[in-house]
């Protein structure tokens, strides 16, 4: 799902669990509550079994009683559930301006979240920062950093092995340093896992947005800065060096982008993100202190140069839609991004698609908050802790599932 | 619970790529005990799959019997129809081509040119008689996109028919076993990872320049097709083209299509002012007067070179696949690749390796022969008897 950034690492000193203890595991997640009695139905293990299973499960701490079930006829059954205290994810986000994060148990909740601002006056590091955020999450939680089983971190750029180090990093350029990464590694563990920030907010977009009932999907980011979450027969889609969904580099919008931040990162961010608005406000004779935002709300009380930009900008972002559906074709596009969740730019976005894309994918507007980035690494990270938690080969001596 | 015969099977797989293979060595290549394959080469023998093909000379003591496919285990077709030509090739089981034959696409429409195909294919099984045993799958490429029904056509432009269309039904009507259709991008994509470029190459895009433009992308040995069957189509990249933007009626779909592939540049020509000497009427003749140094041929194959490159581009920035092979009556000029390099480079970050096709203009009609293979030859496992508890003990 996501760069494993190092060396793989063996996962860490855990208890050996039999194939029974695994397989009602993941009965037991898949159920959420479940008797002594349905498991031993749904998994074909004689009920003795599952009881002395249930037992070393209890006394490792991966499962607990958590209620029984009443008004059936009959005694009154022991219902059991994964006890979500037995794992914890750290999802982070490395913005240039905000860090945030997030702690989350096994069962998926969330239980502490926060976020910091990056201070202007620079000096400060953003991974002694991170570390600040995780003690702080951790803190609230009651548990070490120690107990973390894994930490996921979402950034710009992506992975690039010849230099192991990041790339594309776009607006974070410092955050490309070979060093960055060691620094990393030695806060958060050589298991850290790094994950591209718009692919782990296609992630949330999948766990709990629009995403979730689709084959294929494209989570397209506008804002201060460009990308693409591909989601392609349910799964994240990475392409053969990482940057499958690097839509800022689409030849588009070469006439109104600035040629040297066309080089640096890709001629349709260079167009169409925030500071190419700005540039064209400049150009069309905008002046004082322009952004983004103020072009937006200019063009919704009927300013007209400021409508043309925004109208010229969805032509760009649908033309860049357009090459999504020409390439790749997905059911759906999902919309994100200051820009991108702007009232009525979907529409406008729409209006011009009909009449560029030979076929018409669905258009939606991301519902997630500030929060996708954080909660796409905590879905991604789900899975990785789950399996480290529970798989791990059957002893010698084991008779097997059955 | 095992259906047919397994060892059966296992043992063709291994003959349709190898050569000729005594039973000891089988027995080694399959993993199945001696007398269990013994006994089943004799079954496939009987049922004249298999045959021997001479005794291995130069041993010391037994000398022993090497089997191979029959040559008359059966065969299939392959077929590529194109907008200029229709081709047909006649393979054994191997992949061997025994026919090959070529006709031009003769009328429009995708009604006469599938009845076209049906006669040609018709001739093909006469011509074949019964040497290679019986006709057991026809492969098919076609020109446009192929619906998810497996029977379906439309947009083919080149056949000068928007469909859609029923292509299967005609063909089927012609011969005596099942055919299978596919996308001729697709299918040259394919074949460039059996017989090309692209073998063992995990994300990878043929893109196909002849009359137009489209691309085949593959991920892990599969072909993306998309959520409505349009991955691919490349035509429509709203790239910055031949007719400037400012001079469109409208941003209407004909006009994109129109720009990269021999259509557009053939629209190049007659738009260009004062052409130096005969104006080209063909792309062939373009590519030759800019091989002679006339300037402006130059120019509009340059154009074309860097239109390719910015679809490539666009390719990666979505996609980002290890490689792009370039094919098609024009992709696959090697004269393009510098340009298309340059051009690439200069727009993304992590630039895939380029190649022209290594299959040319047989890359479709390869693919179609690959999944007509891979059809006859699943049929043919699931097909065989299975072993019989007697024959076992016989073996034994």
């Amino acid at each position: 799902v996501a760069d494993m950034v190092g060396p793989n690492v063996p996962a860490r000193q855990q208890l050996m669990r039999t194939m029974n203890e695994q397989l009602l595991l993941d009965h037991i997640r898949r159920a959420g509550q479940v008797s002594r009695a349905d498991l031993a139905r749904i998994s074909s293990l004689s009920k003795p079994t599952v009881s002395d299973v249930l037992v070393n499960l209890e006394r490792s701490g991966l499962v607990r009683v958590s209620g029984t079930r009443t008004g059936v006829p009959g005694p009154a059954a022991v219902l059991y559930e994964i006890r979500p205290e037995a794992g914890f994810v750290l999802g982070l986000d490395v913005g240039r301006r905000w860090l945030r994060g997030a702690l989350g148990d096994l069962a998926g909740t969330v239980r502490s979240r926060s976020s910091l601002k990056v201070p202007a006056e620079g000096g400060h590091s953003r991974v002694a920062l991170l570390g600040q955020l995780a003690d702080q999450l951790c803190a609230e939680v009651g548990i070490h950093r120690a107990g973390i089983t894994q930490t996921v971190l979402g950034s710009p750029g992506v992975y690039d092995p010849q230099r192991d180090a990041l790339a594309l990093a776009g607006a974070l350029a410092s955050w490309e340093r070979p060093r960055v990464l060691t620094q990393l590694r030695q806060e958060f563990g050589a298991e850290l896992l790094m994950v591209n920030d718009v692919d782990a907010a296609a992630l949330a977009e999948r766990a709990n947005g629009h995403g979730r009932d689709v084959e294929s999907f494209a989570f397209v980011s506008v804002g201060t800065g460009i990308g693409m979450g591909l989601v392609l027969g349910g799964r994240l889609y990475r392409g053969a060096h990482g940057a499958a969904g690097e839509i800022g580099y689409l030849p588009l919008g070469e006439e109104s982008g600035d040629a040297r931040d066309a080089r640096r990162r890709g001629t349709f961010e260079a167009a169409a993100s925030a500071a190419g608005i700005v540039r064209a406000a400049r150009r069309s004779g905008m002046r004082g202190p322009v952004s983004a935002r103020n072009v937006f709300s200019a063009a919704g009380r009927g300013d007209a140069r400021a409508a043309k930009i925004v109208a010229d900008e969805a032509l760009l972002v649908a033309k860049a839609i357009c090459a999504v559906v020409t390439v790749a074709d997905p059911d759906l596009i999902i919309l994100g991004g200051g820009i991108g969740q702007a009232a009525g730019f979907l529409e406008a976005v729409r209006a011009e698609l009909r009449h560029l894309a030979p076929v018409q994918p669905e258009l939606r507007v991301s519902a997630l908050g500030p929060d996708a980035v954080v909660d796409g690494c905590l879905a991604a990270g789900l899975d990785r802790a789950w399996e480290l938690v529970t798989s791990t080969a059957a002893p010698p001596e084991s008779t097997g599932a059955a | 619970v095992v259906n047919g015969d397994s060892t059966g099977s296992a043992i063709l797989s291994v003959l349709y790529d190898s050569d000729p293979m005594t039973r000891p060595e089988l027995a080694d290549r399959t993993g199945f005990s001696r007398p269990t394959v013994a006994e089943a080469v004799r079954r496939l023998v009987d049922s004249g799959l298999l045959s021997e093909a001479g005794v291995r000379r130069g041993g010391l003591g037994r000398v022993p019997t090497c089997y191979r496919i029959a040559p008359t285990a059966g065969y299939v077709i392959a077929v590529d129809i194109g907008g200029s030509n229709l081709r047909i090739a006649v393979a054994d089981l191997t992949g061997a081509v025994h026919v090959e034959r070529r006709q031009a696409t003769r009328g429009t429409g995708a009604r006469q040119v599938a009845a076209q195909t049906a006669r040609m294919i018709r001739d093909a099984v006469r011509e074949t008689g019964t040497g290679l045993g019986p006709l057991r799958r026809v492969g098919v490429a076609a020109p446009g996109v192929i619906h998810a029904d497996g029977r379906t056509m439309s947009t083919a432009h080149n056949l000068g028919d928007d469909g859609p269309f029923d292509l299967l039904t005609p063909l089927e009507a012609a011969v005596d076993a099942p055919v299978v259709l596919d996308n001729n991008v697709n299918l040259a994509a394919l074949a460039e990872r059996w017989r090309g470029h692209a073998a063992g190459v995990a994300t990878f895009a043929f893109l196909a320049v002849g009359a137009g433009v489209g691309m085949g992308l593959v991920h892990n040995g599969d072909i993306l097709r998309g959520a409505h069957g349009a991955a691919g189509e490349v035509a429509y990249l709203p790239l910055p083209g031949a007719v400037p933007h400012s001079q469109r009626p409208g941003h209407g779909r004909e006009l994109l299509a129109a720009e990269a592939g021999g259509y557009g540049m053939l629209a190049a020509v007659t738009a260009y002012p004062d052409w130096p000497g005969p104006r080209p009427s063909t792309v062939e003749e373009l590519f030759s007067q800019a091989a002679t140094g006339v300037p402006a041929a130059r120019e509009l194959v340059e154009a074309e070179a860097h239109q390719l490159g910015l679809t490539i581009a666009s390719t990666c920035a979505v996609f980002d696949p290890a490689l792009v092979v370039l094919g098609g009556g024009i992709g696959s000029n090697p004269v393009l690749l510098p340009v298309v390099r340059r051009t690439v480079a200069a727009l993304v970050p992590f630039p895939p390796r380029l190649e022209c096709s290594a299959l040319g203009e047989a890359a479709s009609l390869t693919g179609a022969l690959r999944i007509a293979l891979d059809g006859a030859r699943e049929d043919l496992a699931a097909g065989l008897p299975p072993a019989t508890p007697a024959a076992n003990a016989q073996a034994s």
